[in-house]
């Protein structure tokens, strides 16, 4: 069976004591798994349905061990984009293989500056353990370069045309009413309050690097 | 910190000539590619490898400027790779803050990889406080986030581009032979759930070249 459920905000923080998936190392995953695209379908979002939604034990348990290796539970103040809370969740379940990506959610969320390609993917075995961990942008192992996976003629364009396409002139522009700044923005797509945001909030020595020095 | 200062290169007349600027200053930083996925050492040369991000922005002169560079990096809590912390905002001491536009977010990819799917959130959370387009002397530029990539590590230049633009929702290649660039569109992104969610559909095609009526 294969599901797909996006869950915000579900995993709570020292809900372990004990995590059952204690990580791995690095060494020991096993790098034949291929992970699924997350992206590739949308996914059942919890709570946007009156329906109750089930999961069972494993998933559950898979969840809090992803959510609790990415972060581990701290009592320590942090950042609403450093905490699990602050985070999306989405679990596909292929076989004895539940994979769970993880990545800030930016609905929930409002960082005073942002990570490119950030996030985590991992793969846990129904008995709880971690079998592997890939990064956003970590090679899977993999050879296959996009640019080499067909042979087609290749179509230069003038200098005009490529500054037109880059200016993304070059096909019909659509800009929904929620993305208008006058446009009712959904409430959903405004930042909740976290403590940590307050203008002096936050701990930049609690797993992050504060931005800045130009180079 | 929440602004990056401004500038670093520039000014350009045109948006093209800024991005490759751009691009061939990331790539002559030290470790801003790993290089090709079928090398024997490729992930070794992944883990030594840093991105570097940067905005490029319209300014009230009609001049396309590129920000400084950061390296700052986030390193991820499971500790297996550091990404790139770009400011949401540019301040450049010569313009007030509001009348400058922002265009394209810049980084390298450490390999051939296309947009992420969480640079697309990223992207879209930018357009929310800037806008997804800007009125500039050549016409509307619509502000996208643009992935360099680099062939070789031990000398990398600049050998193409991922590009994703929200307002148009197309993700696109770009790479180039000659001296001439080519554009290819690899994917659409489709969105659902009031515009909040989306999926990230294969749609292969050259890039259309002239205007859409």
């Amino acid at each position: 069976m294969r599901y797909c459920i996006l869950l915000s905000a579900l995993i709570l923080s020292n809900c372990l004591r004990n995590p059952a998936g204690a990580p791995v190392p690095e060494e020991t995953e096993d790098k034949s798994i291929i992970f699924p695209e997350f992206y590739a379908e949308f996914p059942v979002v919890v709570g946007e349905s009156a329906a109750p939604y089930e999961m069972d034990g494993v998933t559950l348990r898979a969840l809090m061990i992803a959510a609790n290796d990415y972060i581990p539970p701290s009592s320590q103040p942090r950042e609403c984009w450093q905490t699990q809370e602050g985070q999306e969740y989405r679990v596909i379940r292929r076989g004895d293989i539940i994979f769970v990506q993880i990545g800030v959610n930016l609905r929930y969320c409002k960082p005073k500056f942002m990570v490119f390609d950030d996030g985590m993917r991992y793969a846990i075995s129904t008995d709880g353990r971690i079998l592997r961990r890939l990064a956003t942008g970590e090679p899977d192992g993999s050879r296959l370069i996009p640019s080499d996976a067909g042979v087609r003629k290749f179509e230069p364009l003038s200098k005009e045309e490529m500054e037109f396409i880059l200016s993304g002139q070059g096909a019909p522009s659509f800009i929904p009413p929620q993305w208008q700044k006058d446009g009712g923005r959904p409430a959903s797509l405004e930042p909740q309050p976290h403590p940590a945001e307050a203008p002096d909030g936050g701990t930049s020595g609690d797993g992050g690097s504060s931005p800045g020095s130009g180079l | 910190m929440e602004k990056i200062p401004g500038p670093m290169l520039g000014p350009f007349d045109s948006d093209g000539d800024a991005l490759i600027a751009a691009c061939n200053k990331i790539f002559s930083k030290p470790h801003a590619s790993a290089g090709r996925k079928d090398h024997p050492q490729f992930e070794v040369r992944w883990r030594v490898s840093n991105e570097y991000c940067a905005w490029m922005y319209y300014t009230p002169d009609d001049k396309y400027v590129i920000s400084k560079l950061t390296d700052q990096t986030h390193v991820d809590p499971a500790l297996r790779s550091k990404h790139c912390v770009l400011p949401p905002n540019v301040e450049d001491p010569r313009y007030p803050p509001d009348s400058l536009k922002y265009i394209f977010a810049l980084h390298n990819h450490l390999y051939d990889d296309r947009i992420s799917n969480l640079d697309i959130n990223w992207i879209v959370n930018r357009g929310l406080e800037h806008g997804f387009e800007a009125e500039t002397r050549h016409g509307k530029a619509r502000l996208s986030i643009v992935a360099f990539l680099a062939n070789d590590f031990e000398h990398p230049a600049c050998d193409g581009f991922y590009q994703y633009i929200p307002a148009t929702h197309q993700i696109l290649k770009w790479t180039h032979e000659q001296g001439k660039w080519e554009c290819w569109q690899t994917h659409v992104v489709a969105w659902r759930d009031g515009y909040e969610r989306f999926a990230v559909e294969e749609a292969n095609r050259p890039c259309p070249k002239r205007k859409s009526p």
